[in-house]
């Protein structure tokens, strides 16, 4: 055990923030006039949207810095990024389902926001998708570079959507401030900081899996070359 | 708080701990993995580098020798 946690014992740190989270959510928060306990989910949904948006945003600088240096570290930086915001993207559009259920009492409404979110979810599926089209490590981190920066220009968009378009989706954070009581914000924001740890950590974890592929690849081509020189 | 509204927190709590659960167990079981496959490489690596390839030039007679015995005097 001893063992365990000293080697990568950063990967152990993402525990008590959990257990921090779950407490201020369920316990440190109080339930919604309209809404009760269900006003939950909001905290766990804005969280999901936190890190999606971050993650994207990554991919989209890691793309440019491909598109510029054309080091296959920053496709890994974008690759790693654009799977986890995949994840918290799903999760996000579950998690907003299931509160819509009983908000709006309609599981899907064609909303700005929610189609907004839904094209996202589905480019940034196909640029991972795409991915494996290409064997060739330079074109393939190319092509996905682009896709990558064309897919990204509805991220902003998509935060924008409830503040252009009319929508029957809160708005949360105003130019005024935060639209809730700051005894929802506590849970919100800390809510936030637990998957954005979730994030960090996945993505480090994430990154080494990549690297260590890529000297699967390195090991393969060598002994490929080996075997065509005899 | 309702019974029944009771019932759907409890149901919600049960939804994030098994989320958090889940992704800490995959996190973990993703670090085992590269973990494994850098050593995996490394020996592999070590393997290949070490040993000279087949088609090695002969650069010195090939002369006929068993284990223990010396070359007899002609």
């Amino acid at each position: 055990m001893k063992r365990l946690l000293a080697r990568d014992w950063w990967i152990w740190a993402v525990l008590p923030v959990m257990v921090v989270a779950l407490y201020f959510d369920f316990v440190g928060s109080p339930n919604d006039v309209t809404l009760g306990a269900s006003a939950r989910i909001l905290y766990f949904h804005i969280g999901s949207a936190t890190v999606a948006g971050v993650a994207f945003t990554i991919t989209a600088i890691a793309s440019i810095g491909y598109l510029i240096q054309r080091t296959l570290t920053w496709d890994i930086w974008a690759a790693a990024s654009a799977e986890i915001g995949l994840v918290f993207t799903t999760m996000l559009l579950v998690s907003g389902t299931i509160w819509g259920r009983i908000a709006w009492g309609a599981w899907w409404t064609w909303d700005p926001r929610l189609t907004a979110t839904l094209i996202l979810w589905v480019i940034f599926a196909a640029y991972l998708l795409l991915r494996e089209w290409s064997d060739n490590r330079a074109r393939r981190a190319t092509v996905s570079a682009v896709i990558a920066l064309i897919a990204y220009i509805d991220v902003p968009i998509d935060y924008m959507t409830i503040r252009w378009w009319r929508s029957i989706h809160p708005v949360i954070f105003t130019n005024q401030g935060i639209n809730m009581p700051i005894s929802m914000q506590i849970p919100m924001f800390i809510s936030m900081g637990a998957m954005t740890l979730v994030f960090i950590v996945w993505m480090a974890v994430r990154m080494r899996l990549m690297r260590a592929e890529l000297g699967v690849g390195d090991l393969k081509n060598a002994i490929r070359a080996r075997i065509e020189g005899q | 708080m309702s019974p029944l509204q009771h019932e759907y927190l409890v149901y919600l709590f049960a939804a994030y701990t098994a989320l958090f659960v889940i992704m800490f167990g995959f996190m973990y079981r993703m670090l085992q993995k590269s973990r494994k496959l850098d050593q995996d490489v490394q020996l592999l690596k070590e393997e290949l580098l070490g040993q000279p390839p087949q088609n090695a030039e002969v650069t010195s007679p090939v002369v006929p020798t068993v284990r223990g015995q010396g070359m007899q005097d002609a």
